[in-house]
């Protein structure tokens, strides 16, 4: 028998068309964003808490990934955005290929930023870039603070992390001093924003943070 | 869940080695999987094999080598080996440790069976010259 050597990335297909997404998100300066977390956590309720407040002052293109529907897509779009719905047909994250094939229903060159609600699942959609500039979480307060020793992958790879239904706070046990103690153990440089998306409580910091980075954007070179 | 996406990747992957090599039957994929990547061993050789059957792999062994997790600690240098996620330096108590281990996910080597499809000696193109 004879071996040969290969050692090559299995996800290096992905990666590459990643960063043709990359190349053509940052030709345009659009800030994009790819948004995970477990279903029900409050991605789509977030990006409408969102869009209602900077679709006036920016241009605002989202992508929605689901197994199936257009749920998302018709209730994002309703806040007067252009809304595009991937569906995945069973598959539990979306790839670098499909948000290609998405992007070409965007201008992208009049849009500021650009969301990629993923599917819910905190375990898939880590590994997978989609030529985004950052990759944003949500943990809500239901889930458990446990959650970031069991999805280390996810935590660790996001810049920022939403933890949302904070007003639910008194009725379960989640400690956030125990969740913080392990992010920061995962990923020192994380960004965290405690917010609750039903009452609006702390959505403010979340929502200046997001302008100054699309500012950024617009501004570099 | 996402091991089918993986699995099909390592096909593709495969195959385009094969093509290069001019190479015609496989006995053994050689894989690297980092304990930190999302990857479970079990379902993966499952959804190969499924995607393999009664195609010119069928019959292929998927060789899984598990990468365990290695960090570094970025204040004494201290490096250590972990089950599980570290949060801290067991040495020094330095939080976040670096991970240098544990995120492969690669396709390391293909077993050829038939002396006679053997690759040329020479590296892969890429490789000349280094």
């Amino acid at each position: 028998m004879l071996k040969v050597s290969v050692v090559r990335n299995i996800l290096e297909i992905n990666d590459r068309i990643a960063g043709q997404n990359r190349e053509l998100f940052s030709a345009n300066r659009v800030l994009v964003l790819n948004l995970m977390s477990s279903p029900g956590a409050g991605k789509t309720t977030l990006l409408e808490r969102t869009v209602e407040r900077l679709k006036d002052k920016y241009r605002i293109g989202v992508i929605e990934g689901d197994i199936t529907s257009s749920y998302d897509a018709e209730r994002i779009a309703q806040k007067g955005v252009q809304a595009v719905q991937i569906n995945t047909d069973g598959a539990c994250h979306l790839d670098s290929n499909m948000v290609r094939e998405a992007l070409g229903e965007f201008d992208l060159g009049a849009l500021d930023l650009l969301v990629v609600e993923n599917v819910g699942n905190l375990v898939c959609p880590a590994e997978f870039n989609v030529g985004e500039d950052m990759k944003i979480m949500i943990l809500s307060v239901p889930e458990g603070d446990d959650k970031p020793l069991k999805y280390p992958l996810m935590f660790q790879e996001s810049r920022v992390l939403i933890v949302n239904k904070i007003d639910l706070l008194p009725y379960v046990d989640f400690n956030l001093k125990r969740m913080r103690e392990v992010t920061t153990g995962l990923n020192p440089t994380q960004v965290v924003f405690e917010v609750s998306c039903r009452t609006g409580e702390g959505l403010e910091a979340w929502l200046n943070w997001l302008e100054a980075r699309i500012k950024e954007r617009r501004a570099a070179p | 869940m996402h091991e089918m996406s993986i699995a099909q990747s390592i096909v593709d992957i495969v195959r385009e080695e094969m093509a290069r090599y001019d190479v015609k039957k496989l006995e053994v994929i050689n894989l690297a999987v980092g304990k930190m990547s999302a990857v479970v061993p079990q379902h993966l050789s499952f959804c190969f094999s499924v995607l393999i059957d009664k195609t010119d792999l069928e019959g292929t062994r998927l060789n899984i080598r598990e990468v365990p997790m290695n960090y570094r600690c970025q204040a004494c240098g201290h490096g250590f080996e972990a089950e599980q996620v570290a949060l801290a330096c067991p040495a020094c108590g330095e939080e976040a440790p670096r991970l240098e281990h544990g995120r492969e996910l690669s396709v390391e080597s293909i077993e050829v069976a038939d002396l006679d499809a053997a690759p040329p000696p020479a590296q892969p193109a890429e490789d000349l010259g280094s």
